[in-house]
């Protein structure tokens, strides 16, 4: 991470407005793709993801399955056009360890046990991509799981918070990640108080890390409040 | 008005009898599917509102051929899981040379009951059952199965309605496939009224308005 000549914070504002402690704009929606069992869209300041889950349905290829619990599969996957160079469309180093680490942050809250020798597939897909993506993703994953009724032991929100000019600051957006000396992205299941994703890119101190620890956790929980938010609405009468 | 819960909510912390979509855990009662909450004295569930069909001994289900072994069928019942129809479950013997897929041949419907589920969800089925029968005829309409019993109702209120009013012969299986036999127009009016109870199940007093529903769109055939 670089640190040359760009101001991120000028009169304790950021370049977009915010304070320290404020979340980019968000938008979610839940159900929105007719032919997966559940789905959700999130536009999370400038990103936009699509989120959608399938099963639980017989596993494919058959050696995978466990004959004693259900598998969760995670496919993150990011648009060519979703960041301003054309990405190489297909999988490189960096989306299949999203891939990975998103698996692991949706997996804990599934009640496997459930349903043995079957998989839960996840599908996300980065439409357009401004930083924290993969928060947004988990975000929007665990909307889509909800909404396909899979069984679950609490929802998953996540958030992430990072380091620039020196001050902690929440949700990085993408200027900032670029410029910024650290990012802390965090996934919180938050009735259990468990968190299941917890990642650091760049450099803190103890005391720092600490202070981003908490504003992360602070910015799951409004992430969460914004998830119920989003599923009470779709039911309203 | 049932309360809308979400996964991880918590119900109650007193100790009830749980029933489906709950889970006991962290000394409370917490929901584990997105659904409608059902509580009544000493006892909570979750009816879901989505979601993939579970099978249960004893249920009734609307399977589809899809294959035909020499000593067993597989049934389609919409479910994570295969299940088996054992040919000799069917409802008669085989009769000289006949082979099972001359009697169900691939595609062909059942109404079954589910006689066993075993440990690692292998699922067993039979026609050899009182109300099972072949279903020869007809339309299969998939719905979601936690919006069966309202497609039943209370005592089978609701689908005697769409029955008496809609002039169909009407199954639905607790999987999530309704069976729906009458002409072509009757039958759409039916499909019509089953994703108006699906989209409102929610909502109270549905029976009557189904009934007139029907009633006012069979005047227009």
């Amino acid at each position: 991470m670089k640190k040359e000549g760009v101001k991120l914070i000028e009169n304790g504002k950021r370049l977009d407005g915010r304070g320290l402690d404020e979340l980019r704009p968000i938008k979610m929606e839940i159900g929105v793709l007719k032919r997966a069992d559940g789905s959700a869209y999130v536009e999370w300041g400038e990103n936009k993801i699509m989120a959608a889950c399938y099963g639980p349905r017989e596993v494919h290829p058959r050696h995978v399955e466990e004959p004693d619990r259900a598998i969760v599969r995670v496919r993150y996957n990011m648009a060519p056009f979703s960041v301003p160079d054309r990405k190489r469309p297909g999988p490189d180093r960096r989306s299949v360890e999203i891939s990975k680490v998103t698996k692991e942050a949706l997996e804990p809250v599934v009640l496997t046990h459930l349903f043995p020798r079957t998989v839960v597939d996840i599908f996300i897909e980065v439409l357009q991509a401004n930083a924290g993506t993969r928060c947004a993703g988990i975000t929007a994953a665990a909307l889509a799981m909800a909404d396909a009724g899979i069984p679950m032991r609490d929802l998953v929100a996540s958030c992430a918070a990072g380091k620039i000019d020196g001050k902690v600051a929440l949700d990085l957006m993408g200027l900032e990640d670029n410029y910024g000396e650290a990012d802390l992205p965090v996934a919180l299941a938050p009735n259990k108080k468990q968190v299941t994703l917890l990642q650091m890119d760049g450099n803190f101190t103890r005391a720092e890390f600490e202070e981003a620890f908490e504003k992360a956790l602070g910015g799951c929980l409004k992430v969460y409040e914004m998830q119920k938010k989003t599923i009470r609405k779709k039911y309203e009468v | 008005m049932r309360r809308l819960v979400i996964p991880g909510e918590l119900i109650t912390e007193r100790s009830v009898k749980l029933g489906g979509g709950v889970i006991a855990e962290d000394g409370g009662v917490h929901a584990s599917t997105l659904g409608l909450l059902d509580e009544r004295e000493g006892y909570v569930r979750v009816i879901p509102l989505s979601g993939r069909y579970n099978p249960k001994e004893g249920d009734f289900v609307i399977g589809v051929v899809s294959e035909a072994q020499n000593t067993y069928w597989v049934l389609d019942i919409r479910s994570p899981y295969r299940s088996i129809l054992p040919g000799s479950e069917f409802h008669r013997e085989l009769r000289g040379n006949e082979r099972l897929r001359d009697l169900l041949p691939v595609g062909s419907a059942v109404y079954a009951r589910i006689k066993e589920v075993t440990k690692t969800k292998g699922v067993f089925t039979t026609l050899r059952w009182r109300g099972t029968r072949v279903l020869n005829e007809g339309y299969l309409l998939d719905v979601s199965p936690s919006k069966i019993p309202r497609i039943i109702g209370k005592k089978d209120s609701m689908i005697n309605v769409l029955r008496k009013e809609g002039g169909c012969k009407i199954i639905a299986g607790h999987n999530g496939v309704v069976w729906i036999e009458g002409s072509p127009e009757r039958t759409a009016i039916i499909i019509e009224a089953i994703r108006y109870i699906e989209e409102n199940s929610h909502r109270g007093g549905l029976t009557d308005h189904i009934k007139e529903m029907i009633t006012q769109k069979r005047s227009e055939i």
